[in-house]
């Protein structure tokens, strides 16, 4: 095995000593002179026609710079889901409509000297409505009666799949299982932000945000104002968190359009409530999955069919619904495989991005119904699986592309040794034997998840490096780091190639200005991705390097050997030169700076494995879940950063517990109203409900990705809620598929049944 | 509008500040539950009279055949006096139990009264003792039996000047007490049943057994059969679980206004069935009393 100085250290978060001390500057920390700020007034009906907007007395109040609603905004639509300035997208959305589609949307806005007076100023405008009939449910608006939400009707087909023919598929047992999942928010810690600056002396407009594609805000935002893109310049602020709610384009459109109206420095920064209610939800779903299955176990045939609520705008729910069928087969090997989808708006909040993107909905569709299989046909769950995951670099048959170096039967064997799933399953037996008050049970589920882009679309990744005079190197790369660690494993995979140490490194973070075009830091693809072009950019520039040390001093490149800093002769080792006489060398002598630009198109996706194994403690008096331990074993190759791996798993743990058994997002059933709007009432896993994980890292090395890594950032949630629900029934002996398994879903399971 | 901030240290300035307080002022006694309204904007004071100052309030005394407790002592300072823990051991389990760390650290006796949330932790205990609440008002100080103190409606009878000093707990050898709750999750939660249950012990044996159950109604209910949690047997339990599931469901059935969070029948119904869990643990705990004071830390998250 290969010996790093830094790859797979463990050393922490590069903006921890920020963060800690407070001194990171988040985009609602930034101050200027004359900064002016946006507070949204929320519509009070779920459905209606605004008949006028009186914003008189609002304007009158000292302070107040301007009210927008739809009374004064153009009447253009934008997409918040775009990203590709030539993308093909829904473009439903308005700075202010006139068609209010669901309770709580934004009708308008007032920006002020200050956030108190633009808060009192939103109290004081009044908007008439004529309130149309509102279609809360899925069932309400897919119905032929139901008011259409926007021009093109509520129901929206996604393309279906079919690999062989599931109907005619043999197999001796048939199993049908039904799942629901219901909203959530993604629990960010920093509610969304967004400056805008205007300066009408260059005609030119900054944007600070903390999000996941400076060029996707940018192509929206340029394109919304009609203006050259080069004269929108978007920085990426440091974010607190995403879980996908930073990936679309929210704020941004609306501050940036106040800030060129109004010629200044407007901030919009959204409180829980809004945080909530306006960004966008986890979509709820309902799926059916059928299976044909052999009396030997080995899967025949798979079904799936899913709708899912779009809430009031269209957005990404099409690409997001589609995607779970595109994930369907990345894990088992199925001969036929038939997939559908639809994705229908409804007057309720809008549904979009969230972290796995269609992975965590597909794996609790199909992990619940193997689960499901096995307890019917009475096999052992890691058994079944093992009878049909896909072998390494097997090819999966939705992209027909190799999946890689992946290691779903090492994930199985493993996770089953070391979680000691057969004594944990007769250990749970013979306590459930007495009837008492509490049942135990185990759990376990196998997912996978993407790397890159490819082949869904090109894999753009790009990295320009510059030696500095000392020999410190600036990087930039189109880098959004959620918090996560993503720029520290950057730096790492630099120093390691440089050779010179993490402090000598400056990496910035994704610039429209200084930064090469980049689609934005999703699908888990950071590190694979821009981590290879990052290290090819320095392998470069160390080439380039090597050719001025053999200039200056005389010989063959060939001879030279570089180590710490420094080329050196083999032969000779009194023979060297140092960056720092490199650089001056090729800068004073040759009259060139030292810089390379470097874009890599990943040709490859390699799949990701995540088993995670679960017992439970379910109190058949109250209905409350304890999760007692649980393992997650995990093949994302190798870890560059194996503690903050771990960190990422414990927080996949937290919220796949939180989808399991608690989180959730209600909406009013009739008014159409979010009944969960702060953190009181929204129930989480809390750090004293989780158990003391186990995790179990296999780093068996991709050779396509930067010292043989894959992908961690999303995976980690996906098997979590799955492996729960089985260990949950697997305790109650019962066949929960609706989450979340609150204690009252619970208790009423329980109601009339003997367990 | 410019607010005033009051901040008495002594018995004089704070008789002095009381009297200047409107419709709008709000006394800050720790101020967990006050400042997120303020911050919402559901309230804005003209004037806080903040107690953070007055270290008579936040004393714990013995009186005589009382126990003094000043409205400003914190959650986390209660759950760890040794009378609390001995003489109202409930008391102390209910305070340790109260939302987070932080929310205990800040949060204060006088404070939860006043604010008679029917979730609160503390005024079922306060009715569970027979206890007394002393307020100061134009008239200097008088005390009120806690009962009077909540009126029906689930406000308190605090009038516009007057304030929480102290709650005073009678003192009595014998009695023993605990306190379970069943909130959404294990820790950091709202209550949505507390039971506590208060005994003698007798020659080996449990007699005189009070007991309320918080969180289902504007007040404290009272718990007639707790005796039942006394005879240690399943069937007693059962009966005793029943009862109360009869009871909250009465009081479900009365109500005019719907609860805002519970859609599904099976959040509706979720209390009455789950009182069985926490009489379970109110009546596991009342086996064990016995070795409480030197049980292990952590049981019963004392």
């Amino acid at each position: 095995m290969e010996k790093y100085k830094v790859i797979g250290k463990e050393l922490s978060n590069d903006q921890a000593y920020g963060k800690v001390t407070g001194r990171v500057r988040y985009c609602s920390d930034m101050q200027s002179l004359g900064m002016l700020h946006m507070r949204l007034k929320a519509g009070t009906v779920a459905h209606g026609i605004i008949r006028r907007v009186d914003a008189e007395k609002a304007l009158a109040l000292p302070g107040v710079a301007a009210v927008y609603s739809c009374e004064n905004t153009p009447d253009i639509c934008y997409d918040r889901g775009r990203v590709e300035a030539w993308e093909n997208v829904p473009n439903q959305e308005k700075l202010f409509d006139r068609h209010v589609r669901f309770l709580g949307e934004r009708v308008a806005a007032v920006v002020a000297d200050s956030k108190e007076t633009a808060a009192k100023a939103c109290e004081l405008i009044t908007v008439e409505y004529e309130e149309l009939p509102a279609a809360i449910s899925v069932e309400e608006a897919a119905a032929l009666e139901a008011l259409p939400l926007h021009g093109d009707g509520n129901v929206y087909e996604v393309p279906s799949f079919e690999y062989g023919d599931f109907e005619t598929a043999r197999g001796e047992f048939f199993h049908e299982s039904r799942s629901h999942i219901g909203r959530m928010t993604h629990l960010a810690m920093e509610t969304q932000s967004c400056r805008a600056a205007y300066d009408a002396s260059s005609d030119k407009l900054t944007i600070w945000s903390g999000c996941q594609s400076v060029f996707g805000v940018r192509s929206t935002v340029a394109q919304y104002l009609g203006m050259p893109y080069a004269r929108v310049r978007v920085i990426k602020a440091p974010m607190g968190g995403s879980f996908g709610v930073r990936q679309e384009t929210l704020l941004e459109p609306l501050t940036a359009y106040a800030a060129r109206m109004l010629e200044a420095d407007v901030k919009l920064v959204y409180t829980r409530e809004e945080q909530i209610v306006n960004t966008m939800m986890k979509h709820s779903l309902d799926g059916t999955v059928k299976s044909r299955i052999r009396k030997d176990g080995t899967i025949e045939g798979l079904s799936m069919s899913c709708t899912l609520d779009a809430g009031a705008y269209l957005t990404v729910s099409r690409g997001y619904a589609s995607t779970i069928g595109e994930k369907i087969a990345k894990v088992y090997r199925m001969p036929n495989i038939h997939f559908d989808a639809r994705v229908v708006c409804t007057n309720t909040p809008i549904n979009g991005s969230f972290r796995s993107w269609g992975s965590c909905e597909e794996a609790l569709l199909l992990e619940n119904h193997w689960n499901m299989v096995c307890r019917e046909m009475g096999m052992d769950p890691v058994e079944f699986r093992l009878k049909n995951i896909l072998y390494p670099y097997e090819t999966e048959v939705v992209h027909k592309i190799p999946v890689g170096n992946v290691h779903f039967q090492e994930c199985l064997l493993k996770g089953r040794e070391v979680f000691c799933w057969e004594e944990r399953k007769e250990a749970c037996k013979k306590r459930n034997r007495e009837q008492r008050r509490y049942r135990y049970g185990i759990g376990m589920a196998l997912a996978s998840h993407t790397s890159s882009f490819y082949p869904y679309r090109v894999d753009v990744a790009s990295a320009v490096a510059r030696i500095q005079e000392d020999g410190s190197l600036i990087i930039h790369v189109g880098i959004h780091d959620h918090g996560c660690g993503t720029v520290m494993a950057m730096k790492k995979i630099a120093s390691e190639i440089m050779e010179i140490g993490l402090e000598k490194i400056e990496l910035n973070e994704a610039d429209t200005q200084n930064s090469l075009y980049d689609y934005g830091c999703y699908a888990s693809r950071t590190v694979y991705s821009l981590g290879q072009s990052v290290k090819q950019c320095c392998e470069h520039i160390l080439e380039m390097a090597r050719e001025t040390a053999a200039a200056a001093l005389g010989c063959s490149k060939s001879f030279l050997r570089y180590r710490a800093g420094e080329f050196f002769k083999e032969m000779e080792e009194t023979v060297r030169i140092s960056l720092p006489e490199v650089i001056r060398y090729s800068i004073q002598t040759m009259g060139q700076d030292i810089y390379y630009a470097n874009t890599t198109n990943a040709g490859e996706n390699p799949g990701v494995a995540a088993a995670h194994f679960t017992e439970v403690q379910v109190d058949t008096y109250t209905g409350m879940t304890k999760i007692m331990h649980c393992l997650s074993v995990h093949d994302i190759g190798k870890a560059i950063n194996p503690d903050l791996c771990r960190g990422q798993i414990g927080s996949g743990i937290q919220q796949g517990m939180g989808m399991a058994l608690c989180e959730e997002i209600k909406i009013h059933p009739v008014t159409g109203q979010t009944l969960i709007t702060n953190f009181k009432n929204y129930e989480v896993a809390n750090a004293c409900d989780l158990p003391d994980y186990q995790t179990l890292l296999i780093e068996e090395p991709e050779n396509s990705g930067p010292f043989g890594a894959k992908s961690i950032g999303e995976v980690v949630v996906v098997p979590v809620a799955p492996a729960i629900v089985a260990a949950v029934n697997d305790a109650l002996g019962t066949n929960l598929t609706r989450l979340p398994l609150t204690p009252a879903v619970i208790l009423e399971a329980l109601e009339g049944k003997t367990v | 509008m410019s607010t005033e901030y009051l901040q008495p240290k002594s018995w004089g300035e704070l008789k002095e500040d009381l009297q200047r307080l409107t419709e709008k002022s709000v006394i800050l006694a720790g101020g967990t539950d006050l400042m997120p309204k303020i911050r919402s904007g559901k309230k804005e004071p003209d004037l806080y009279l903040s107690l953070c100052r007055m270290e008579e309030l936040k004393a714990i005394d013995r009186q005589g055949e009382w126990l003094k407790i000043g409205a400003m002592a914190a959650h986390t300072q209660a759950s760890e006096d040794p009378f609390i823990r001995k003489y109202f051991t409930a008391l102390a389990m209910a305070c340790s139990q109260v939302g987070s760390q932080q929310i205990r650290n800040k949060g204060t006796l006088g404070g939860s009264l006043a604010n008679a949330s029917p979730a609160g932790d503390i005024m079922p205990c306060i009715f569970l003792y027979g206890g007394k609440i002393e307020i100061l008002g134009e008239n200097g100080i008088r005390s009120v039996d806690a009962e009077s103190f909540l009126l029906e409606n689930g406000c308190t009878l605090l009038g516009r000047n007057e304030l929480i000093t102290s709650i005073l707990l009678p003192l009595e050898e014998e009695r023993k007490s605990c306190f379970v709750k069943l909130g959404s999750r294990r820790e950091v939660t709202i209550a949505q049943i507390s039971l506590c249950i208060s005994w003698k012990e007798e020659d080996n044996e449990k007699k005189d057994m009070k007991g309320f159950i918080g969180a289902v109604d504007i007040r404290p209910v009272e718990f007639e059969k707790a005796y039942l949690l006394g005879e240690n047997s399943e069937e007693s339990r059962e009966e005793a679980a029943a009862w109360l599931a009869d009871k909250i469901r009465g009081i479900r059935s009365n109500r005019t206004r719907e609860s805002k969070l519970k859609i599904t029948e099976a959040e509706k119904l979720y209390k009455e069935r789950a009182v069985k869990g926490i009489v379970f643990d109110a009546a596991d705990w009342i086996e064990r009393e016995s070795t409480f004071h030197t049980g292990k830390k952590g049981e019963g998250k004392l």
